[in-house]
C-alpha cells in the first residue's frame, strides 16, 4: 500500500515538475474584520495601495499602515474572510484589465463586466494610480469640444483636454447634459467614459437603452459602481475611469470622460476615512479630500504627443448652495463650471443653465471661429437683460432702448431653450446666431423662435447646401459667406413670413 | 506556540513590553524565553481571572502581585517583574499581561534574529530533512531559525513551512491549487 502511495506521488511530482516552485512569500494574518475592513498583523514590507490575497479567495487594497497592524480594505463583499485567515502579499498596486474592446461594454471598477457577456480581450494591465503629466507634456487647450448644446457651446465653450464642472441641485438636469454630450460626439472620434459612482442599476440600464437607441454605444464605455457594492469600488471607480481613459489618449485618441457624480465619491470616501478612524474634518470628510479629486482630476489635459482627456466631473449640490465645501473644493480645482439652477428648471428654461455664474476659464481660446465671430457680446447682451429685467420688476417705466435689450435678451434665452435629445451641430449654431445677429427674429412670435430658427437651418441644408457645407469644412464665416448668408435668409424670410 | 499567535492590538501592550524589555533585555535568554512561552499560555486560560483582579480589591495590590509572582515562577520565569505589576494594576491594564509576555517574546526574537517556523509535511521527515529544512528556511530568511515539525496529509506531499511573517509552500496541494486557478 505504501509503495503504491509513493509511486502515485512521484508521478504527480513528476508531471508536475514544469510549474515554478514557490519562494518565500511574505503572509499576515486576520485578527479583526468588520465593516469591510480587516486589520492583519504581519505584513511588515507591504506597500501602500498595495493589492493582497486572501486564503479564502477574496481580494483587497491596504489603505493604511499602522505601527504593528495593516488595515485593509475588502474588493469583494460576497467573499467571506474568517479570522485568523492567512493574506499574502502580491507586491503590485491595484491594476485593471484594458483592451480596446472595452468599448461597447458595461463594467465595474475591477474590470469585470456587467453587461452579461464574456470578458474582454485583455491586452494591458494599469495601476489605477498614474504619474499625472508635467507642464511641459501638455499642449494648450484650443480645440473645441462640443457638447451639441446651443448655450454651453457658445457661451460656455469647452475645448479638448479641460475640465468643465457640472454643478448643480438634484434632478436639474446635469445628467442629461452629459449625455446628451456623448450622444453628440456620434461620428467625431472620441470616445467617451461614463463613469457611475453609486447611482441606481435601473439609471444605467436607462442609460444604456439610450445610447443603444441613438447608435453611440459602439464609442463609450460605461464604469459602474452600484451604490449597493462595497464603499471601495465607488472610490475605485473614477480612478478606473480615467485609466482607461489614459488608455486610450496614449493611442492618440481623444476622450470624453464624465464622473457622475463627485458628491457620492466624496461621501464614499469620507465612509472609508470614518471607518479606518482617521482624524475627521470639516463636515466630517477627512483632510485629504481635496487631493482625492486634485490628482484626480489634473490627470485630464491635452498632451503634445496627441491625444487628450476631457473631464465632465458632476456634483450634486443641496439647495443651491455652492458654497459648501465639496462643490467649491472642485470649482477651484476645475476649468470652469456649468450652473444648473433650480429656478430656471422649475421655469421651463431647460437646460436650466445659469449663464451669469458659469464660466469657462479657457473660454474662445477653444471655440469655433464660426461661433465666436457670431456670439461676441452675446453675453454681455445677457446680463444687459438680467440687470434691466430685476429693474423692470418695479414697475419702472423704460425708455425704448432699454426695451429693445429686454425684448432681444428674451429672444436669446428663448433661443438657448433646448428640448431633449435635441443638438445642435456648430453650423447649425452658427446660422441661428447669425440671424440673432441680423436680428431677424425681432418681429418673430415669441413661442415661434426655437421653431424659426430650426427650420431656418433645414432651409440651408437643403437649398443652400454649398454654404452649409462650406462653414463645416472651414470652420470660420468670412464676409463673402456672411453675404450669401443675408441673401439666403431674407430669401427664407419671405417664404416662410408669419402673420401675426 | 502557535505561529499564528496574534497579539492583542491594544498600543499599550507594546508601550509596556517594549518599556520592560529595553530595562531587562540583558536577562533575557532561551530559558526564560521558553518559561514566558509556557507562562503566556497558561495566562490566556486565566484570563477572566485577570480581569477580576483588574478592576477589583484595589487595596490588596501587594497581594495580587504576590499571587501572581508566584504563579509565574512556577513556569521557571526568574524575571524581575514587581513593578511591572504594579504599574498594570494601578492602571487597570493587568489584564494585558500575557500579550505583554507574547510581545516580549516577540522582542527578543526581533533582537536575536529567530524566527519560529511551524513545518508540516504530508511524510514524517527524517533527522536529515529537517535539518535541510531548517538550513533552507535560514538560507531564505536570513534568521536563526527555531522549527516545530508536525504532519498534515491534506498537503499530499511536499511541506509546508509558515511563520507569523512568512510562508514557504511547496506542497502537491498547492501546485494543483495552481493549475485550477490557471485554468480558471
Amino acid at each position: 500500500m505504501d509503495q503504491k502511495h509513493v509511486t502515485l506521488v512521484s508521478l504527480f511530482e513528476k508531471t508536475l515538475q514544469n510549474i515554478p516552485t514557490d519562494s518565500l512569500e511574505e503572509i499576515g494574518v486576520v485578527t479583526h474584520i468588520g465593516d469591510n475592513i480587516c486589520t492583519v498583523q504581519g505584513l511588515y514590507n507591504v506597500l501602500l495601495n498595495e493589492c493582497v490575497l486572501f486564503d479564502g479567495g477574496n481580494q483587497g487594497i491596504v489603505f493604511q499602515l499602522d505601527e504593528h497592524s495593516v488595515s485593509i480594505f475588502l474588493l469583494h463583499n460576497t467573499i467571506s474572510v474568517k479570522e485568523l485567515e492567512v493574506v499574502k502579499r502580491t507586491g503590485t498596486l491595484f491594476q485593471i484589465p484594458l483592451g480596446k474592446d472595452l468599448l461597447g461594454r458595461v463594467i465595474n471598477p475591477l474590470g469585470k463586466p456587467l453587461d452579461g457577456m464574456p470578458q474582454v480581450q485583455i491586452e494591458e494591465y494599469r495601476s489605477i494610480e498614474s504619474t499625472i503629466p508635467g507642464v511641459i507634456e501638455r499642449s494648450p487647450v484650443n480645440e473645441s469640444l462640443e457638447t451639441g448644446i446651443f448655450i454651453i457651446d457658445t457661451l460656455i465653450p469647452v475645448g479638448k483636454g479641460q475640465r468643465e464642472l457640472l454643478i448643480g441641485n438634484r434632478g436639474t438636469g446635469k445628467t442629461t447634459i452629459a449625455i446628451n454630450t456623448i450622444l453628440h460626439q456620434k461620428g467625431k472620434n472620441i470616445i467617451c467614459i461614463y463613469v457611475s459612482i453609486g447611482l441606481r442599476q435601473a439609471h444605467i440600464a436607462q442609460m444604456v437603452k439610450t445610447l443603444e437607441e441613438h447608435d453611440a454605444l459602439s464609442y463609450t464605455i460605461i464604469v459602474h459602481a452600484q451604490s449597493g457594492q462595497a464603499v471601495l469600488n465607488q472610490y475605485l471607480a473614477p480612478y478606473t475611469g480615467c485609466t482607461i481613459a489614459e488608455y486610450f489618449r496614449d493611442q492618440q485618441k481623444d476622450v470624453l470622460i464624465i464622473y457622475d457624480d463627485l458628491s457620492n465619491h466624496a461621501i464614499a470616501f469620507r465612509e472609508m476615512s470614518l471607518l479606518l478612524r482617521r482624524a475627521p474634518g470639516r463636515e466630517a470628510y477627512p483632510g485629504d479630500i481635496f487631493y482625492l479629486h486634485s490628482r484626480l482630476l489634473e490627470r485630464a489635459g491635452k498632451l503634445k504627443s496627441g491625444g487628450s482627456v476631457t473631464a465632465l466631473p458632476i456634483v450634486q449640490i443641496q439647495g443651491d448652495d455652492i458654497t459648501a465645501y465639496i462643490p467649491t473644493n472642485l470649482i477651484s480645482i476645475t476649468d470652469g463650471q456649468i450652473f444648473l439652477d433650480t429656478e430656471l428648471f422649475n421655469r421651463g428654461i431647460r437646460p436650466a443653465i445659469n449663464a451669469e455664474l458659469s464660466i469657462s476659464r479657457v473660454g474662445g481660446a477653444a471655440q469655433t471661429q464660426a461661433i465666436k465671430k457670431m456670439s461676441r457680446a452675446l453675453r454681455l447682451e445677457l446680463a444687459q437683460y438680467h440687470d434691466l429685467a430685476a429693474f423692470a420688476q418695479f414697475g419702472t417705466e423704460l425708455d425704448e432702448v432699454a426695451q429693445q435689450q429686454i425684448s432681444r435678451g428674451k429672444i436669446i434665452i428663448e433661443l438657448f431653450k433646448q428640448s431633449e435629445g435635441v443638438l445642435y451641430s456648430f453650423v447649425d449654431q452658427t446660422l441661428i446666431l447669425f440671424l440673432l445677429q441680423k436680428n431677424l427674429f425681432a418681429q418673430i412670435p415669441h413661442e415661434q423662435i426655437t421653431t424659426f430658427g430650426q427650420q431656418f437651418v433645414s432651409f440651408i441644408k437643403s437649398v443652400y447646401e454649398e454654404l452649409y457645407r462650406e462653414i463645416e469644412t472651414t470652420r470660420d464665416i468670412n464676409h463673402a459667406l456672411v453675404e450669401k448668408l443675408s441673401h439666403a435668409a431674407s430669401e427664407y424670410s419671405k417664404i416662410f413670413a408669419y402673420k401675426p | 506556540m502557535s505561529n499564528l499567535t496574534i497579539i492583542n492590538n491594544n498600543p499599550f501592550v507594546y508601550r509596556y513590553a517594549q518599556a520592560y524589555y529595553n530595562l531587562h533585555s540583558d536577562l533575557f535568554n532561551a530559558q526564560i524565553i521558553q518559561g514566558l512561552t509556557r507562562c503566556s499560555i497558561a495566562l490566556n486560560k486565566e484570563k477572566p481571572y485577570l480581569h477580576i483582579l483588574n478592576t477589583t480589591l484595589k487595596q490588596y495590590i501587594s497581594a495580587k502581585i504576590e499571587i501572581t509572582y508566584s504563579f509565574v515562577q512556577n513556569y521557571g520565569v526568574t524575571l524581575p517583574l514587581t513593578s511591572l505589576f504594579t504599574l498594570l494594576l494601578t492602571n487597570e491594564h493587568f489584564n494585558l499581561l500575557p500579550d505583554i509576555f507574547l510581545r516580549c517574546i516577540q522582542l527578543y526574537e526581533e533582537t536575536n534574529g529567530i524566527m519560529r517556523f511551524n513545518i508540516s509535511s504530508a511524510q514524517p521527515l527524517s533527522e536529515q530533512q529537517k535539518a535541510t529544512c531548517i538550513q533552507f528556511l535560514q538560507h531564505k530568511t536570513k534568521h536563526q531559525i527555531d522549527a516545530e515539525f508536525n504532519l498534515n496529509q491534506d498537503l499530499i506531499a511536499g511541506i509546508k513551512a509558515q511563520s507569523s511573517t512568512y510562508l514557504y509552500e511547496n506542497s502537491i496541494r498547492k501546485k494543483i491549487e495552481t493549475i485550477k486557478r490557471l485554468i480558471s
